[in-house]
């Protein structure tokens, strides 16, 4: 066979074999959450036996034994002869892991590597196709069950992983990234600057050109945006694991729900997240979920996970159904510890009382287990993500649960805006959420209960001032149009007027500051080329507010 | 292209395989024969029915188990519309299993291994050239 053609049969191995370990891999996972559709059994036998397939026709003789061994076992527990219980379950995901590292070291070297996993791997496979389970008992201590040697393979797999990618310092990257998008602001300032010069003739060529130079700038941006910016998908993966891990080990049923995982964020933010979630996740099935006689009319416990992107931060929520924090036994422990002086501790809010666990040397557990207790405290989960420029908070109800919310800063990219210029302040709207901007005197007005509002969707939306909103000063209205603009997030509208101009640019979004950061509908600000300040509206806060107000 | 052509006079093998990387390696082993004009590749059972509405093909390479409609059902269906030669290519049609049984009824006109050892160019040799006599016996 040519060179080519291997080259090819190679790159198809390597992408089609990846992705069904993926697919095993989410559904293994599912499979512990909620009982599998007929739909969902079939893909994942499907993938059990493609991968068979695939690592027999590239000829890999050894690895084909280990494939064919996890295709019988899933095949046998869709018959209903075996269940795909947490043992069978560990013992595949290790398998796919096991396959992975294999997978990667034989795609490089372009031969058969068998690595040193393979055999412990196969003979836990052989040892439960042949039903010897209690054998098995003793044998999976050692066997990457525990989950410190979990870690490490994993760990493992992120080196390999690594090795097929070039590495490029990060700050070039965000240097490169920032440039680029300065490049948009300035093309798209150029654009105005021809349209304003007007459509000769002698200026079509000109256009034309500029016209292709903004799109090829657009399209290098986008590409740059897409360097830094990953899937939370994998990380999603491992928390699953280490949650599955953490309720076996301490015999506790959990459901543990993700909302949100094909949310992308910048891959040292993921990177950085990974080992604080971890942590929590662990320190939520540990310490907040009861053990299941002490929740009884709660049944099984619950921890939900999720990821929302809102403007240029990335919003993640953990909680759980658990005990909650214990308000008493942490004071207790803060005022033994001397964080806190016992003169007052009245005094403290309650937010200020549950931030004490972030203080290093904190540990409410009378004895650290060895699941959470890890050396790895709240203090440290609380520095990472302070490191990210991120901030937690907690909010704990007694027997209801606890519930973390991180905020993550700047998962940057550019984003298309409207700006309106409500002089002398200008504002930005991401233009994905405007339906449109229309002069007022175009549009059909009604009074109701006093206020005017205007028609969208068979429905009535009230007109409400920018200013107003924000709760600002009215600005300068004199000979300036009155413009309306409906903002749009999923079946609800907003309906703004304000007085001025608007113009589409696009901008990268600083953080705003202290000063800024206490205006409620403010998320970001950016400078324009005229020296102008932009503030960012967060428009899912005001539609929370909408909402509230409604 | 595929419309335009004039394909009831040419001489067509349709792979149907929901793994690229099979199809790849059989379009290979059919290429070698230099008996056919069109090699069409299908991946699922489903499409495979598609294609066979649109072209004649003489023989079909069909593999048992993919997504959307599996080798089992799109044999029941070719049987019933076409005239075309189905081998089964899978590993799940060993001989004397359930599914060589099942599909030996349902009409298949060969069965056999899905063609490996890309590695092992000798292996590689040898089932190819078992697929490649089952091929040229049927036609």
């Amino acid at each position: 066979m040519d060179d080519e053609f291997l080259d090819e049969i190679w790159g198809q191995f390597e992408s089609e074999a990846l992705e069904h370990c993926k697919n095993c891999e989410d559904l293994l996972l599912d499979s512990a959450n909620k009982d599998l559709s007929k739909a969902e059994i079939d893909s994942i036998f499907r993938s059990f036996h493609s991968l068979k397939g695939l690592t027999g026709s590239i000829g890999f003789s050894e690895t084909v034994t280990l494939t064919h061994l996890a295709e019988d076992l899933i095949s046998e527990s869709r018959k209903g002869t075996i269940t795909l219980d947490d043992k069978l379950r560990t013992a595949l995901l290790n398998f796919t892991d096991v396959l992975k590292t294999i997978l990667q070291k034989s795609i490089k070297e372009r031969k058969e590597v068998i690595t040193k996993n393979f055999g412990p791997c196969k003979s836990v496979l052989e040892e439960i196709l042949q039903g010897k389970s209690s054998k098995i008992k003793e044998r999976n201590r050692v066997l990457n069950f525990d989950d410190t040697i979990v870690s490490e393979t994993l760990n493992d797999l992120d080196l390999i992983e690594e090795e097929r990618f070039t590495q490029v310092s990060s700050t070039s990257l965000d240097d490169l990234f920032q440039k680029s998008g300065t490049l948009i602001s300035r093309a798209n300032a150029l654009k105005r600057a021809f349209e304003q010069v007007g459509s000769a003739p002698e200026n079509d060529y000109a256009n034309v050109i500029l016209e292709k130079l903004v799109n090829d700038i657009q399209v290098v941006n986008g590409r740059i945006t897409d360097l830094r910016l990953i899937s939370v998908n994998g990380l999603v993966r491992r928390l699953k694991r280490a949650a599955i891990d953490t309720s076996r080990s301490l015999k506790k049923t959990i459901k543990f729900n993700v909302k949100g995982d094909n949310e992308r964020a910048d891959r040292s933010i993921i990177r950085a997240l990974a080992d604080p979630l971890m942590h929590m996740i662990r320190n939520s099935i540990d310490h907040g979920i009861e053990e299941s006689k002490d929740r009884p009319k709660k049944g099984i416990g619950k921890i939900n996970l999720s990821f929302q992107k809102e403007g240029d931060n990335l919003v993640i929520k953990l909680s759980d159904d658990g005990r909650g924090l214990d308000k008493e036994k942490i004071l207790k422990k803060a005022i033994e510890k001397k964080f806190i002086s016992t003169s007052n501790p009245k005094e403290l809010e309650e937010r200020d009382i549950y931030s004490l666990i972030f203080k290093p040397g904190f540990s409410t557990a009378e004895n650290v287990s060895s699941t959470s207790g890890r050396g790895v405290g709240m203090d440290v989960v609380e520095k990472n993500i302070a490191l990210l420029g991120g901030k937690i908070e907690i909010y704990s109800e007694k027997n209801k649960g606890a519930n973390f919310s991180i905020l993550i800063p700047g998962a940057v990219s550019t984003e298309e805006c409207i700006i309106l210029k409500d002089l002398p302040t200008f504002y930005a709207v991401p233009s994905r959420s405007v339906q449109w901007v229309k002069n007022k005197s175009d549009l059909e007005t009604d009074i109701v209960t006093g206020t005017e509002h205007i028609r969208y969707n068979k429905s009535q939306i009230p007109i409400q001032n920018l200013n107003k909103l924000l709760s600002l000063p009215s600005s300068n209205s004199e000979g300036f149009v009155e413009k309306i603009i409906l903002l749009s997030l999923s079946d609800k509208a907003i309906a703004i007027n304000y007085f001025g101009d608007f113009i589409y640019d696009e901008f990268v979004f600083d953080q705003p500051d202290k000063l800024i950061s206490n205006l409620p509908f403010v998320s970001g600000t950016t400078v324009d080329d005229d020296r102008n300040i932009i503030f960012r509206l967060n428009v899912e806060r005001l539609f929370d507010y909408d909402d509230q107000a409604a | 292209m595929g419309e335009k052509m004039n394909l009831d006079a040419t001489r067509n093998v349709l792979i149907v395989d929901d793994s690229k990387l099979m199809r790849m390696m059989l379009k290979k082993i059919v290429e070698e024969l230099d008996m056919f004009d069109l090699i069409e590749e299908a991946e699922n059972g489903k499409i495979a029915l598609e294609k066979l509405d649109n072209a004649k093909f003489e023989i079909i390479l069909l593999d048992i188990e993919m997504p959307i409609m599996n080798g089992v059902e799109a044999l029941r269906e070719i049987r019933l519309r076409h005239k075309a030669k189905v081998i089964i290519v899978s590993s799940l049609a060993q001989i004397g299993s359930t599914y060589s049984a099942e599909v030996k009824k349902l009409g298949a006109d060969g069965i056999i291994d899905k063609p490996g050892g890309a590695l092992d160019p000798t292996l590689a040799q040898k089932k190819g050239e078992d697929l490649k006599h089952l091929i040229k016996q049927l036609v």
